[in-house]
């Protein structure tokens, strides 16, 4: 029964907790009352029978309140009295509440925007129903330095009749449309997909339907499906569009459907979906061959098929094609990787890096935090004291503590939010399109549950550690006495060195880092590309077939164009190729050289570009030996070659370039052998950070013609300015334009531009972690010009006596600075292990420098030792002007 | 470890209950009778003997009720309820138990 009563008295008094106060209120007066009575009936006077009752009483303010906590209300009129007293101790301590406030608004703002970075772009499943369980699957060349390969139409087609693993598997090849008929051309990528890509994929158009299977046959393949994007921006979010015809490459299409915004199928820019003819012929197609790989696949693995099992049933249909087809599959075989880690690639471990760098520096904001609580519990010592000694227990002082902490942590980390916002809001804007994903990088709910719980868990260790700390230990009666600041504990000086000594090796460690990365970035810059980016202006243009269907037609357009280029006003140099360095373009076919046995071995792989002009030139390639392409390089003359240095060191075993020949894919292939007519320095295609491959370079005019019409069909040019290369767009359009004025540009940029773009996911990392790195050592630097101040502060009366005793003001400075640099050494012994482990783990953001790099190491470490003697400056001149008698006198 | 506040606090509700065990009575007269049984010795201070009542009548030891008192005016009556008789039985037996302890030891030091 009691628990029942108990319970009706505590609903009361939390929904009529007023009307108890007053009711509290009526009682005590009464007592006073009766007091007053009791005491006049004893003979006093009126004014003192009064006064002696209230007297009695004491303060009616401070019983109702202790009757309130009597009435079990405690908690929330606790929360209430600390929240207050907190507000007033942020008031009155601005200095102390700013820092702690924007030291956690660095921490977690930080914290929080690169954890946006990499769950939008890692941790997120991919936007499609059970990605999880969609594929990549490739073929596996075993030829030397082929590797990994797309995929031929005929294979293809075997992978998906005879896997049983899988429930569907589509192909995709990427292309670029022209659309027309709604005011100027535009010009996007697209993809020729197998019609059930999107069953496969399991998405479902926002409007209209999907590919019907029959689509896959020339004459009922002008349909096209439009990604989100394409609809809002080409075609103004019409409603209208589907089935209605629009002129894609100058050919009518029907629209059957439009893709939700998610579809981002390989990425965001392939914008327009059309079926891959595979029955029937089309003229210019794509070749139905076992030989020509081009085609990207993707399967949805069955429920219930671990990927072990349908790797051992790809193994086998493998080898199968390799028996039956040994011309082209002997040394093929399939791979499979989950489709995610196909798109996220290696953006993972860089992110995994900077996300591990960013979790140091909130820790250390959370150390730091705590260290200035210590600080400031220590300095309120005879506050604490006090209450101690009137009777406040060690968990009230706690909770009071706490709650101070927490909220200063609170506005902070609110802060901290609404900076991580901001970063994000600018780095989706920002951030390169290299990295995979980054259009999905946003806030979102999850983003702030994580985000929230990182700001608690912070809050509470930075708060309640120190809390700890500060009131467990009993007063003394001299604390409750003295006047000035109480002397800190031994084990609270320890708890702040050992935080301190954390923040130094943790700063050793990011320090370390970024020297690494900026290390890396500077030999990247560094490095030599074989070509000049500097006045360098290029830009892509495909060739429709529909308007130059035979290499003739295209050959003459080439031509004019180029002639057109040249003629521009500040154009020193204009060239064009079919493969520009840096352009994510690339084309890698095998070589067989005249007289170089390859008996055992595999014929040569190498890079194939054809140019004309002055590419050359334009470009800035080297000609090490030999001389370059001309005029006379036609057709009708004897076939020639230009090889990169590379590919000579590798492949032309005799020394002899300059006159060996070659030709494209085996001896007894189709090719004409041709002459090597010069070498020149190794070009790096892929990205500056890779190491230049092998490549061959061919006149475009000898170019075999079924090559010409079927793959060669986007060119790049590349033109040399003598004035700044932006200002020379105008007139190169204009120049276009003279020759084909339906033709749409791409991607005009400088080779500058490229340059920084092919480099930025690295700059991006590198900043980052430089900028955690200034954050560590910045809160290094003040955490340990705190504990040093604080030292010589609670040590001035000591330092006075030492100095009346015959100590010299440098013994002083030195004891200071014996202090500091012990806890320097410390934080190095463990800091620079760590940095090794550092240095290990981020490999991959590492170029030409080695994880042990001395000079990073030692450079980091010296960093650190000029941090620690800037820091330590202050206090110590402040130790070494201690005047006795002052200090002396002060108590 | 129990503080001797804690102590204090424990003796003082042991008396409340034992004051009202035969009457209720309002807060004045509670004071006035420990003041009065005790030979003048517990002098009850009214600024813990309100948080104590209303601890007490919150944890379901004692009720009170508004009522006329003797000079016609409203006071508020405490009385104990079961749980409060079980409760002062309980502390009764206890308090016997240390109070003897403090005599032992009190004889102890003085021998």
């Amino acid at each position: 029964m009691r628990w029942l009563r108990v319970m009706v008295l505590r609903i009361r008094a939390l929904v009529s907790g007023n009307r108890l106060d007053a009711e509290a209120r009526e009682e005590i007066q009464q007592h006073v009352d009766r007091q007053m009575a009791a005491n006049l009936a004893a003979g006093m006077d009126a004014g003192a029978a009064r006064r002696a009752a209230v007297l009695d009483v004491g303060s009616v303010a401070q019983l109702a309140d202790a009757s309130r906590e009597a009435r079990g209300l405690g908690w929330w009129d606790v929360l209430r009295t600390d929240l207050r007293y907190t507000v007033r101790q942020i008031r009155r301590r601005p200095g102390f509440s700013s820092a702690v406030i924007l030291t956690m608004a660095i921490g977690v703002g930080a914290t929080s925007a690169v954890f946006a970075v990499v769950d939008s772009v890692v941790l997120r499943p991919l936007p499609y129903p059970k990605a999880d369980r969609l594929y990549a699957l490739f073929e596996v060349n075993s030829r030397s330095n082929v590797g990994r390969t797309r995929t031929t139409p005929l294979n293809f087609f075997d992978w998906r009749d005879q896997a049983a693993s899988f429930d569907g598997m589509a192909a995709q090849i990427g292309t670029g449309f022209t659309l027309t008929g709604r005011g100027s051309p535009e010009f996007s990528l697209g993809s020729m997909v197998t019609t059930d890509l999107l069953d496969v994929l399991g998405i479902q158009p926002i409007m209209g339907r999907t590919f019907r299977p029959e689509e896959e046959e020339a004459g009922k393949h002008r349909v096209a499906i439009l990604t989100y994007g394409l609809w809002t921006s080409y075609f103004g979010a019409d409603p209208s569009v589907v089935n209605h015809a629009t002129t894609i490459n100058n050919q009518s299409y029907e629209i059957v459907g439009v893709l939700p915004p998610s579809f981002a199928f390989p990425s965001e820019e392939y914008r327009l979906l059309v079926p891959l003819v595979t029955k029937g012929q089309l003229p210019g197609g794509l070749p139905m061959t076992r030989s020509a790989r081009f085609l990207r696949v993707v399967g949805r693995l069955r429920a219930g098929v671990t990927e072990a099992s349908a790797r051992q049933e790809l193994d086998a249909i493998g080898s199968r094609l390799a028996e039956a087809y040994p011309g082209t599959n002997d040394a093929v075989t399939i791979g499979m990787k989950s489709l995610r880690a196909d798109i996220v690639g290696n953006a993972r471990s860089n992110l995994f890096m900077v996300l591990t760098a960013v979790g140091f520096v909130l820790l250390m904001a959370c150390v730091n935090v705590a260290g200035l609580s210590l600080a400031r519990g220590q300095a309120r010592g005879r506050e604490l004291a006090l209450r101690t000694a009137i009777g406040a227990s060690r968990a009230r002082l706690v909770r009071q503590l706490g709650t101070e902490g927490l909220v200063l942590f609170l506005i902070g980390g609110a802060a901290g939010l609404a900076i991580a916002a901001w970063v994000v809001g600018t780095l989706s804007a920002t951030l390169p399109h290299s990295i995979p994903r980054v259009q999905e990088i946003r806030i979102d709910g999850r983003f702030i549950a994580i985000a929230s719980a990182v700001v608690l868990i912070a809050g509470l260790i930075s708060s309640i550690l120190p809390a700890l700390q500060v009131t467990g230990r009993t007063p003394s009666p001299r604390e409750t006495r003295s006047r000035g600041v109480v002397s800190p504990t031994r084990s609270a000086q320890r708890a702040r060195s050992v935080l301190l000594v954390a923040q130094i090796a943790v700063a050793v460690v990011l320090v370390a880092g970024a020297s690494l990365a900026l290390r890396s970035l500077s030999r990247v810059w560094q490095a030599d590309t074989g070509f000049r980016t500097e006045h360098t202006m290029t830009f892509g243009f495909v060739m429709r077939d529909t308007r130059y269907p035979t290499a003739a037609t295209a050959h003459a357009f080439l031509d004019r164009a180029l002639a057109s280029l040249q003629a521009t006003p500040g154009v020193a140099a204009a060239g064009v190729t079919t493969h520009l360095p840096l352009s994510d373009n690339n084309f890698e076919n095998s070589f067989t050289v005249e007289g170089a046995t390859t008996d055992g071995r595999e014929p040569p792989v190498a890079g194939l570009r054809f140019v004309l002009g002055d590419y050359l030139d334009a470009i800035g390639a080297r000609v090490l030996d030999g001389r370059p392409f001309a005029a006379s390089d036609t057709a009708a003359s004897e076939p020639v070659a230009i090889v990169t240095k590379e590919f000579a060191r590798r492949y032309i075993p005799s020394g002899r370039v300059v006159g060996a020949r070659l030709k494209m894919g085996g001896s007894d292939s189709g090719d004409s052998w041709r002459t090597v007519v010069a070498v020149i320095a190794d070009i790096r295609h892929a990205a500056l950070d890779q190491p230049p491959r092998p490549e061959v370079w061919m006149p475009h005019a000898q170019v075999p013609d079924g090559l010409l019409t079927t793959w060669l069909r986007g060119m790049y040019a590349v033109v040399r300015t003598t004035v700044d290369p932006a200002s020379s767009i105008p007139g190169l359009r204009a120049a276009m334009q003279s020759v084909d004025p339906e033709l749409p540009l791409v991607d005009m940029r400088s080779m500058d531009q490229m340059a920084q773009s092919s480099t930025a996911e690295r700059r991006l990392e590198t900043s980052l972690l430089t900028a955690f790195a200034s954050i560590a050592l910045g809160l290094a630097g003040i955490g340990l010009f705190g504990v040093l101040a604080f030292h010589v502060s609670q040590h001035v009366q000591e330092f006075g006596v030492r100095l009346a005793l015959g100590a010299t003001p440098s013994d002083l400075l030195l004891a200071v600075l014996r202090r500091a640099m012990l806890m320097l050494g410390i934080g190095l012994a463990i800091g620079v292990p760590g940095a090794l482990l550092m240095g290990r783990a981020m490999s991959a953001l590492l170029y030409d420098v080695a994880p042990t790099d001395p000079i990073a190491l030692v450079g980091s470490a010296a960093i650190l030792i000029g941090v620690t003697v800037l820091a330590s400056a202050l206090p110590a001149r402040r130790a070494m002007r201690t005047d006795p008698l002052t200090a002396i006198r002060s108590e | 470890m129990s503080r001797p506040t804690d102590l204090v606090q424990g003796t003082l509700d042991l008396l409340i209950l034992k004051t009202i065990a035969l009457q209720s009575m309002h807060g004045w007269a509670i004071a006035q009778r420990i003041r009065h049984l005790s030979g003048d010795v517990l002098l009850v201070q009214q600024g813990t003997l309100y948080p104590a009542l209303h601890k007490l009548e919150h944890q379901g030891f004692i009720k009170a009720v508004w009522d006329r008192s003797d000079n016609n005016r409203r006071a508020k009556y405490y009385s104990l309820t079961r749980a409060g008789k079980h409760r002062l039985a309980k502390e009764l037996t206890s308090w016997e138990r240390l109070s003897s302890a403090i005599t032992l030891v009190a004889r102890r030091t003085e021998l």
